[in-house]
């Protein structure tokens, strides 16, 4: 059973939503939206390596475009492993989550 | 939104390069373009550019981690495959290591060596301003340097030129009988020097004040070695020694030994003044015999310097003369002047030189290091001969980790780091091998050198660096060559012993053989030589002679002694001499007779005689006669000289013509046939004898030969009967004769020992090469031996191949060698003829002892069954 981080969790989360057009850089952007910060390039392509690795992501090349320099983009999909992991990690959060009561704040 | 593409920095797309994991490269660097692009429409260039700068540095941390962490695994791996080749092919590892071993401890003892040479004299703190004042003088064209000075010249130019903050002088008083109580010895190791000398020289005083300790006439200042001889557990200061039976002197000083790398050495100071109570004249600028060291301002110009000190000595010499001979002075101011100059005290180990010759210390740096290289480079090509040759064997690794995919690089570093760990372990049996062999390396090169010299941080860093050097080179030739293989051919197996290489191995044995021929042939000439020197007729004899020192006042009780020994039987003669007979080392310029072309200036060695010398030393007239008590005017104004002084003179014989020499107008009344009076290096020069038994130096006793210890026993006693205040003292003229030659012996020595070691190691490398080739004609020879070949037919087969390489490597060393050794065999005057055979010899005896190498292995497969050999795949 693979376990992810808070970091693998999101970017997994980031990649479901964009559906199959996942790449780096939308995936900075829309993490950017969420979250309202900006990652490095190194804090998002290591996790998304290491999920490679361990079979959450599937991979595949598009065309090279004029926007990139003239080099092809990278995709990134989620596996049917990647979403096992996601609704494992989801499950233990819950789990963790339930019945957990605030105490009273004061302000 | 409108995108727009905006290139990056050229310097960003190069870090990237270098930086991004090579997998996903392109793809990360197109994510970045994008971003790149995308903050430059929306916040401009500077801030995008800020941005991936900022990217790229963050990336460093992590790329860092990343390669140790690789090159952990692979340097691990390389590790691995090394030791397991170490250990699999026992016999090549231990043909490599030793002989890198060999020829390491070679460059280690010689670095040894060389880094002292290096340090002489450079513990002085002042070192950088010490000089030593030297002089070109002239004769006939000819230069001849003198280091020794006038004794009045240190205080004169100090006092006259403003360039030189401080000047010393610097003479041994000769030998001193010291007496403390009980305790008396002779101290040869005394040196009188000026009150500066500790000023400007670092001599540090355990005991006594340096500013202070000698400045009283009679005051001392002993080394800690003197100080435990004669007072042991006293306190040295402050007490009173007696010197030659006759002066009081106080010892104000103690000082730490002076060190071996000194060419200052001694073992006690005396204040310079004490030489007026010896009796030497203190004011003559006309005679060199001194050593004048002066100390410069740092900013001084030293031609400048150089030249003030030439005229200043010109000017008192010039007085002198106006003085004395008023008629000689237009002569001498027209001679050429002899030139001064001051010579770094830092360089006169090194760069000294003195007389016609040129002959420097750095010369034998040169050849002593060059030889050790050549040695070690012999080990090196062992190691890649071994290497290229079993290539085969290593293939198909360097097949896999290429098609795996390694790189060219990191084969290349791969095998580099192969041979420098070879030559790391060699390094550790190198150093074990110094540790053992420094005692005999001590005594092959006269030094005194212990095990911590190995460890002084200077030492370590040239051991880690003759080793990386070692690796590096041994390495090369197999790192490229192994690395350059193509897979796909390797691994299909077309890979044989390739003809390209087979070539290499030949002329890199060729080199190893050319190397050990030209050092046996070397060895052997200098050997030659030395036998030579030492067994040259001489002009006199030198067995069964010896010379006692006539120190102190003993000389006032030579009449008598000479008396007393010349009645008896056991001796066969005695006379006296101002020189010892194997080196006559004081000349003069100055000489005048008739008919003289007044330009020429001739050196002239000269030494004071008693009657009878000439026949003690059985020297052999050539014309005219010997001195004789029988004629009045011989202690007067009689010469002798030699053939040589009368071949200048242009006369076909000189006798009875007048000579005016050492201050006196006389006639020579003989002519001594041609000896050699200094080392056979040098030609002999014109000589003069005078008869002056009242100032000779040395007692010279010829003894009858067979009885030498009865005769010797009874001069002891004799002499202690007639000066019973001095211990009897005594050489023989042969010993001293050798010990001249002492410098020849010792390169003569050292020169075996590195042909030896190359031979071998040479040899170790032959004999790896040799079992390669049989190994890998095992098939062949069985094949052979089947169809009916011989065992002798069999190891001329293996042999003739290696013949074929020695008989070549001969070819080359010889005219090498003889160049070489001509050059070497020019600074002697007399020298040993470079015969044929002796090339032929040494070249006969490194293919004798190849060929027992590599017939060794070549028999053993002569004799190996067919069966086992066409069975072993």
């Amino acid at each position: 059973m693979v376990l992810l981080t808070r970091q693998e969790e999101q970017i997994l989360l980031v990649i479901h939503h964009l559906g199959n057009t996942a790449y780096l850089v939308n995936i900075r952007s829309l993490l950017k939206e969420i979250t309202g910060k900006y990652l490095d390039v190194g804090t998002i392509y290591v996790p998304l390596k290491r999920l490679h690795q361990k079979g959450c992501l599937d991979t595949r090349y598009g065309e090279p475009t004029a926007m990139r320099g003239g080099k092809a983009i990278k995709y990134y999909s989620l596996t049917a492993k990647g979403y096992e992991a996601l609704a494992e990690t989801r499950r233990i959060q819950e789990k963790l989550w339930d019945g957990v009561r605030f105490p009273a704040l004061k302000f | 939104m409108i995108k727009q593409y905006h290139k990056m920095p050229r310097m960003a797309n190069v870090l990237f390069d270098f930086f991004l994991p090579e997998m996903d490269c392109r793809y990360l660097m197109g994510d970045y373009e994008e971003i790149y692009s995308e903050i430059v429409s929306e916040n401009g260039k500077w801030v995008a550019n800020f941005w991936i700068m900022k990217q790229i540095l963050k990336m460093f941390p992590l790329y860092l981690i990343d390669s140790i962490y690789w090159r952990c695994i692979m340097f691990k791996n390389y590790l691995n495959i090394t030791f397991r080749n170490i250990f699999k092919h026992k016999g090549y590892s231990f043909i490599n290591v030793v002989g890198l071993a060999l020829g390491m401890a070679c460059c280690l003892f010689i670095m040894l060596w060389v880094m002292d040479e290096m340090s002489y004299n450079r513990f002085h703190e002042n070192i950088e301003t010490l000089y030593r004042v030297e002089q070109d003088q002239f004769y006939s064209g000819e230069t001849y340097h003198v280091t020794v000075t006038p004794i009045p010249m240190g205080p004169g130019i100090k006092e006259e030129i403003p360039e030189i903050t401080d000047a010393t002088r610097y003479t041994s008083p000769g030998t001193l009988l010291l007496r403390y109580g009980e305790k008396a010895f002779f101290e040869s190791g005394t040196r009188a020097v000026d009150p500066s000398f500790l000023k400007m020289m670092t001599f540090p005083l355990i005991l006594g004040d340096p500013n202070t300790a000698l400045d009283q006439p009679h005051s001392f200042i002993i080394s800690e070695d003197i100080a435990d001889k004669y007072f042991a557990d006293e306190d040295p200061l402050g007490k009173a020694i007696t010197v030659n039976n006759q002066y009081q002197f106080t010892v104000t000083g103690v000082m730490k030994n002076v060190p071996n790398n000194s060419n200052l050495g001694f073992e006690i100071l005396v204040p310079f003044e004490f030489l007026r109570d010896l009796g030497r004249t203190m004011d003559r600028w006309g005679n060199n015999s001194i050593l004048t060291l002066v100390q410069l301002h740092e900013s001084a110009s030293i031609p400048e310097v150089n030249q003030k000190i030439t005229d200043i000595r010109h000017r008192h010499v010039a007085e002198f003369v106006q003085q004395n001979f008023p008629e000689d002075l237009q002569q001498f101011n027209e001679r050429r002047r002899t030139e001064f100059m001051v010579m770094p005290l830092k360089d006169i180990h090194l760069y000294g030189y003195f007389g016609y010759t040129r002959q420097m210390n750095i010369q034998y740096v040169y050849i002593v290091s060059v030889i050790a290289l050549f040695v070690l480079l012999i080990a090196c090509i062992n190691f890649m001969n071994l290497a290229t040759a079993r290539s085969a064997n290593r293939a198909k690794e360097v097949g896999l980790r290429k098609v795996v995919g390694a790189m060219k690089r990191h084969l290349v570093g791969q095998f580099y780091g192969e041979s420098i760990l070879l030559a790391f372990i060699a390094l550790v049996f190198a150093l074990g091998l110094c540790m053992l062999l420094i005692g005999s390396f001590n005594m092959l090169s006269g030094k005194e050198f212990s095990r911590t010299a190995f460890f002084n941080w200077k030492f370590v860093l040239g051991m880690i660096s003759v080793a990386l050097i070692t690796g590096l080179v041994s390495g090369s030739y197999p790192a490229l060559f192994l690395s350059a293989f193509q897979p796909v051919k390797v691994l299909k197996g077309a890979l044989t012993a390739g003809s390209k290489s087979a070539l290499f191995r030949k002329i890199l044995v060729v080199t190893q053989f050319s190397l050990s021929i030209l050092l046996i042939i070397s060895t052997a000439f200098v050997y030659r030589q030395l036998i030579f020197m030492q067994s040259k007729k001489l002009g006199y004899d030198k067995e069964q002679t010896i010379y006692i020192p006539l120190r102190g006042n003993t000389r006032e009780s030579y009449a008598p002694l000479k008396e007393a020994l010349k009645r008896d039987p056991r001796v066969v003669n005695v006379a006296g001499t101002g020189h010892p007979p194997t080196n006559i080392g004081s000349n003069s310029g100055g000489a005048d007779w008739d008919g003289k072309d007044p330009e020429m200036t001739v050196l002239i060695s000269q030494n004071r005689v008693d009657f009878d010398y000439i026949e003690t030393m059985k020297m052999e007239m050539a014309g005219g006669r010997s001195f004789s008590k029988d004629f009045s005017t011989d202690t007067s104004t009689a010469f002798i000289i030699n053939e040589e002084l009368q071949r200048i003179m242009g006369e076909e014989s000189a006798v009875n013509k007048r000579l005016e020499f050492m201050g006196v107008d006389g006639t020579i009344v003989g002519v001594v046939k041609n000896f050699h009076f200094q080392s056979v290096r040098y030609e002999i020069e014109p000589l003069a004898f005078r008869v002056r038994p009242e100032s000779v130096n040395y007692m010279v006793i010829r003894l009858p030969a067979g009885s030498m210890e009865e005769s010797i026993d009874f001069v002891k006693s004799t002499w202690e009967r007639i000066i019973p205040n001095y211990p009897f003292d005594h050489y023989f003229v042969d010993e001293a004769y050798d010990r001249m030659y002492r410098g020849e012996a010792r390169l003569s020595n050292l020169l075996r020992a590195f042909a030896i070691l190359a031979v071998v190691i040479a040899c170790l490398g032959l004999f790896g090469l040799a079992s390669f080739t049989a190994e890998q004609r095992t098939k062949e020879i069985g094949v052979r031996k089947v169809l009916g070949a011989s065992a002798p037919g069999i190891v001329f087969l293996l042999s003739k191949e290696f013949t074929k390489w020695v008989v070549v490597a001969n070819i080359i060393a010889w005219p090498v060698a003889y160049l070489v050794l001509r050059k070497w065999l020019q600074d002697f005057a007399y020298r040993t003829e470079l015969v044929w055979w002796v090339f032929v010899g040494s070249g006969v005896l490194a293919l004798v002892v190849a060929l027992l190498t590599v017939s060794f292995q070549a028999i053993r497969s002569a004799f190996t069954n067919p069966a086992d050999a066409l069975r072993y795949e």
